[in-house]
């Protein structure tokens, strides 16, 4: 248990390090007004992209007929027993 | 901070002002859930006398929500927003962004300020039969609506780009960021239908809840979650990462199949964090198990495409190898010879009682007598005992025998030892494989052609040349 103790200490005292870093690159960090990013570009040698994976939205249709087909069933499964319905509890 | 709020903004300024309330509200959370935390392990390990007020697992809630619902969303919504923004420059209402924001924070307040006052010490999954106060599931609800008026948001910059580069795919990073939201709004219509059913119990307006429902719809939503992190790094992963050694993507297409193998695969598995609820069939256990294994698959390509980009890079500066360290004759050569053209000339092959001479650098010398290379060095493929075995000829000098590699200088003679099919077999591109005793099962008809040669040059010493 001590060894819990210890390993929270260490998960901890690496938050306070990572919020200082964040506030110092806040407070210290050059004003610019050329925020110019860049992302990384595809390498020269891939191949081109299948149009059929452009469509991100169509993708997310599909994933929700996915869904509905993975809960459908376990759902009717419960909505066809008896729900016992709990009142709820306060245990704290 | 007070320069930034006082200066007379610039568009990008205001873009930036958005996006750093969202990563510095996550930061807050993070360092907020990191006190709780260290509270809760150490009332845990006993190492701390918890005072009667103290109450763990008021203090387990508040650290699990805190971290794990919000740290996280803050950060991946404004990670999001700062990519979709930067990568689709125009001018911009931020007014949708910052009622996201509001919102998000509205809730989150209203969830902790609860769980402090102690009327929802109900840990992060929210399992009936524990009842929240209201005020709880409304606040987290406000959260999950609050991220979709940020989706709102990069979907409109989405729907903007198309409609202004007609026929252009969508930024790499853009669709990275709109295939987040697009798995976190299928992910979140199973948290949001358990709210329906959790806040009319909580005010009391309904009699009872039905608890397997509810934990039905908590595990739809809470293994997505954990992919709506993962999906966050991935586009940090993919798209910034490599900027940072001037690398690449390694395949565009790669990249978005794995993000729509994740809107795919995230959601349909959920079911496998209930194997000991009761009214769930086996079946459906299993197969929910099954599909999770799915989900491994752009886990792995991940991985894959990650290491692929670091080498792709590495190469691009002339080094081979993933620990390649250092430029030389060889590599060039070898390069040379990898992109298809036709470098080495001639050969000439030393003699056995030749000996391999160094070349400005402190390593043994081989025995060229020996049969095989000291241990260390008879790692196939690397590209220095190529280079080890060009040349003691004084009349061919270190840059000459770089032209030769580059193929500048057609009559140049490159020299190596007989023995050395370490060589033969990078030249044949088999650099991975080229063990003595593999030298014979080495495919291709250049392969054995060079072997050959190579061995015939050996008897007598005799020059020989590939084209």
């Amino acid at each position: 248990m001590l060894l819990a103790a210890a390993g929270g200490f260490f998960l901890f005292i690496s938050i306070p390090t990572f919020v200082a870093v964040a506030i110092g690159t806040l407070l210290q960090n050059a004003k610019t007004e050329s925020m110019e990013a860049t992302f990384a570009a595809p390498a020269e040698s891939a191949a081109t992209t299948p149009p059929m994976l452009q469509h991100v939205f169509r993708w997310g249709v599909l994933a929700l007929l996915l869904a509905v087909l993975a809960y459908a069933g376990p759902l009717g499964e419960l909505l066809r027993h008896p729900g016992y319905l709990a009142p709820g509890m306060r245990t704290w | 901070l007070p320069r930034i709020l006082r200066d007379r903004p610039s568009e990008h300024v205001c873009e930036n002002r958005l996006i750093i309330a969202h990563i510095y509200t996550a930061t807050a959370a993070i360092a907020l859930g990191a006190v709780f935390g260290v509270f809760q392990g150490f009332a845990r390990a006993g190492a701390f006398g918890a005072p009667a007020w103290f109450d763990y697992y008021r203090v387990l809630t508040m650290h699990g929500v805190l971290m794990a619902l919000v740290f996280t969303t803050f950060f991946i919504t404004g990670l999001s927003l700062f990519v979709t923004y930067r990568a689709i420059p125009r001018e911009r209402s931020l007014v949708v962004g910052w009622f996201g924001w509001g919102l998000m924070l509205l809730g989150t307040a209203m969830a902790a300020l609860t769980i402090l006052r102690g009327n929802a010490t109900v840990l992060y999954t929210f399992y009936a039969p524990l009842k929240a106060s209201p005020w709880f599931y409304i606040g987290a609800t406000l959260l999950v609506l609050g991220t979709w008026v940020v989706a709102f948001e990069i979907f409109e910059n989405v729907y903007f780009f198309r409609k202004t580069h007609a026929g252009q795919p969508i930024p790499l990073v853009v669709f990275c960021a709109a295939a987040t939201f697009v798995m976190w709004i299928v992910a979140t219509l199973g948290v949001v239908a358990e709210m329906g059913l959790l806040i009319p119990w909580a005010f009391g307006w309904t009699p009872g809840i039905n608890v397997m429902l509810t934990r039905m719809f908590f595990w739809y939503f809470g293994h997505p979650l954990v992919y709506f992190w993962i999906m966050g790094a991935y586009i940090i992963w993919y798209n910034i990462i490599p900027t940072r050694y001037a690398g690449n993507v390694f395949s565009d297409g790669l990249t978005r199949l794995t993000f729509v193998m994740l809107i795919l695969l995230s959601t349909p598995v959920g079911i496998h964090h209930e194997f000991m609820e009761p009214g769930i069939s086996s079946t459906w256990k299993m197969l929910h198990t099954v599909t999770t294994y799915g989900v491994a698959i752009p886990s792995f390509i991940t991985a894959f495409a990650i290491f692929a980009s670091f080498e792709l890079a590495a190469m691009k500066e002339g080094r081979r190898g993933f620990i390649a360290s250092e430029s030389s004759v060889g590599r060039s050569a070898l390069q040379r010879r990898g992109s298809g053209d036709a470098v080495v000339h001639a050969w000439r092959i030393r003699r056995p009682s030749q000996r391999v001479v160094q070349h400005g650098h402190r390593r043994p010398q081989y025995d060229l007598d020996r049969r095989s290379f000291p241990r260390d060095r008879r790692r196939a493929g690397r590209p220095h005992i190529f280079r080890r075995c060009l040349l003691d000829d004084p009349s061919i000098n270190r840059t000459r025998a770089v032209e030769a590699g580059m193929g500048a200088l057609p009559d140049s003679t490159l020299v190596f030892r007989h023995a050395d099919h370490v060589a033969v077999n990078a030249l044949c591109r088999s650099t991975r494989s080229a063990a003595p005793h593999r030298r014979r099962r080495l495919p291709g008809r250049k392969c054995r052609q060079l072997v050959g040669a190579a061995d015939a040059a050996r008897c007598g010493g005799r020059v020989f040349s590939f084209h």
